[in-house]
Parts: structure tokens; sequence; C-alpha cells
């Protein structure tokens, strides 16, 4: 397809496009100085407006100063007010959903208390260490999966030394929990043989 | 504004359009005037098929001039001016246009009434140009891509940037102008030769 028709060969324009050349020629007239004057005239108001306004203005100097960093003090305001209060809010909303963990953090924690309270003493060295390592990780800031883990590793170790589950232990789901491990007798810690390697 | 020599005495004269346009960009007027005095006629030509009337041309054209004048540090003086300037002007009139289409009823008419007083010579001239129908029958893009081709005699590697298109696309275009041009012309701006429109 032939879109380019060359402008330079005059031999190969066609009659519309020689139409074209003549009708624009026809319609450009030669220079109007008193239009060239007008215009120039309202380029130099122009610039005397541009001029003037950069000039120093009858509005006190504070408020000038003001409107020059309005857009600054606007934002230096959102970074302090609206920022923080923005934050707070999506961290809130954010965070409702997942107290749960951190409750069942809290109870863990509070049940290994329990348990240290009550039986550490008893227990071999190596079952000290890995609920101590269980206390300190199952702090309110301990994550999800830890957590969990955990969870299941306390219910483990209760179940190993025949210790009874505190109820904040016990599973929310029905089919797991663990109603039949029964309470130790009362006569004594009756460990098995290899409850201090196997626990550890 | 401070001691000018006449634009006609001046050497600035011989310069191109884009030293023109970078001494305007540093502030000098005299050059400016230069480039009003040689852009007038041009854009003024341009302008006038696109206008109701003789005195929204000229309006446009002030405007134009403003707005070049306003610009000039966005002016890129790696690339010819002259587009540039024409693509400023092609965008005034748009506005214009748009502007039009929001006047009242009235207004309307009184532009009409204006069109109606312009000189019989002027309106026999305007209705007799085949710019005048091409104003009517293509889009603004369409229009200032003709423009720049058969009455600025310039490449379409230069329009391109003006109108924000490719080359490859120009050519597409300002075939499909000729072809809508060709194709719609009245029976009483028919060329003398039938029209010969090269087969794209």
């Amino acid at each position: 397809m032939n879109y380019e028709s060359s402008k330079h060969e005059t031999s190969q324009l066609t009659p519309l496009e020689r139409r074209l050349e003549s009708d624009a020629d026809r319609l450009t007239g030669a220079t109007d100085p008193m239009r060239v004057k007008r215009i120039m005239e309202a380029v130099g108001s122009m610039d005397e407006t541009r001029n003037h306004s950069v000039a120093p203005s009858t509005r006190p100097a504070v408020i000038g100063r003001i409107g020059k960093f309005a857009p600054l003090a606007i934002a230096a305001a959102f970074a302090l007010v609206a920022a923080p209060i923005i934050y707070i809010a999506v961290t809130a909303q954010r965070a409702t959903p997942q107290q749960s963990p951190q409750q069942q953090a809290a109870a863990i924690r509070s049940a290994f208390m329990a348990f240290e309270n009550v039986r550490l003493p008893d227990l071999p060295p190596q079952a000290k260490q890995s609920f101590t390592k269980a206390l300190e990780m199952a702090s309110p800031e301990g994550m999800r999966a830890q957590t969990q883990s955990l969870l299941q590793d306390g219910r483990r170790i209760a179940e190993h030394f025949l210790i009874p589950i505190p109820p904040q232990l016990l599973p929310k789901d029905k089919n797991a929990a663990p109603e039949e491990i029964e309470a130790p007798p009362q006569t004594g810690m009756a460990a098995p043989p290899t409850s201090a390697s196997s626990a550890a | 504004m401070p001691n000018r020599q006449s634009p006609s005495t001046h050497p600035l004269l011989e310069r191109s359009d884009e030293e023109l346009a970078r001494e305007s960009r540093a502030g000098s007027l005299l050059a400016f005037e230069t480039v009003v005095s040689r852009f007038e006629p041009r854009l003024m030509a341009f302008l006038l098929p696109r206008c109701v009337n003789r005195d929204d041309a000229e309006d446009a054209l002030q405007q134009t001039f403003l707005a070049v004048w306003r610009c000039l540090h966005q002016y890129d003086p790696e690339r010819p001016f002259a587009p540039w300037v024409f693509t400023i002007a092609a965008r005034i009139v748009i506005k214009t246009q748009q502007r039009d289409r929001r006047r009242t009823a009235r207004e309307r008419s009184v532009a009409n009434d204006d069109h109606e007083n312009d000189s019989s010579e002027f309106n026999a001239e305007r209705d007799n140009n085949i710019w005048m129908h091409a104003a009517r029958v293509l889009t603004n893009d369409a229009y200032t891509a003709l423009w720049l081709r058969y009455a600025e005699n310039m490449e379409p590697q230069h329009i391109g940037p003006a109108i924000g298109k490719r080359p490859g696309a120009v050519r597409v275009l300002l075939h499909r102008a000729r072809q809508r041009l060709a194709s719609t012309l009245p029976a009483s701006m028919t060329m003398t030769s039938p029209l010969q429109e090269t087969s794209p």
C-alpha cells in the first residue's frame, strides 16, 4: 500500500494534494504587524503579572510562609495524628481474629507454670530443660505454629508422665478429647523406667 | 520592554526556528517577537478553518503564542520547533471547541452572526477552500497531520511526535485523511481534473 506520496516530487502529487498545497498557500497571508504587536503586548503583560506574583504580597509574612509550607504541614499533621490512629486501627483489626492463639499461648504458659510448681522438681533434668524451653516459647508473642506444637508437646509430655492434663490444655475437638487418660496413682510417680530419656 | 531593535532589521531573522526558540527560552523577548512574526500567518491559516469566525481565530492565535511563551521551558531544542507550536495551537482549538459546546444558544447565535458579518470576500475565500472542508470532515489529529504535511511540508517522522503517533501511523492517518477528503468533497469544490487519489 502506498501510504506515502512524496511531497518533494511535485510531479507525483495527486490533484488533491496539489489542491491542499495551493489552498494552504492562499489561506496563509502576510504577517500582520498590528497583530504581532498585540500578541507581544499580551506576552509582556503576562510577564509583568508573573513578576508581580512573585513580588512581596500585602499579606502578612507569617501567613505567606504558612501558605508556602502548607503541604508540608499537612503531611506532618498526618504523620503525627492520623498515621498512628490508622496504624492502631489496622493492627487491632488484624489482631482480633488472631486473639485465640495468643490466649492459647497464655493458657499453655499458665498450665506449664502449674506443672513447674508441682512436678518440675520431680522430673529428670532433660525434661526440666524441655519444660523451661517450652515456657519460654509459649509466650503470648509466640507464633501460631509454635503454639500448636507446644500444645501437642505439652499433651504428649503430660500423657507420658501420667500428669493430669489441666483443662486449658485439653483440645477443643471432641473427637480428640483425652478424657481416657487416668490420673496418676496417689501413691507417687509411677513413671516408666525409660521415662527420663524418652521425655527429652 | 527595554530598547528593542526592530525585528525586520535584526539578524535574528536569519536564525532557525529552533535557535530562536532557544533564545526565547533564555528570556529574549526580541527572539520571541521574531518567532511570533514568523509563525503568525502560518498559525492563523491553520486556525481559521477550525474556528467559527475570524475573531475566534485571532483569540486562539493569541492564546497559542501565550501558551508557547509560558511553556517554552518544556520545549526540547533537539526537536523541530514548528510541530510543537502547531500542536499547541491544535490543542487550544480543541479546548475552544469544548468551550463552544458549553455555550448557550444565544451566544452561539451571536457567534454565527459574527461569522455572517465577516467580509464577504473572506467568507467566499473560506467556503471555497479545501481546508475549510477538511476542518469539517476530519478529526483533529487528521487535520493537524494533513496541515503539517501539505502546508508546512513536514515529514511523517516530524509530524509523529507532535501528534503522539509513530511515523507509520502518521502515514496511515494521512492516507485515510486524503481518502476521506476525496470521498466527501462537494461537487462545487471538485478539482478540474478528476480526483486520482493514489490507491493505497
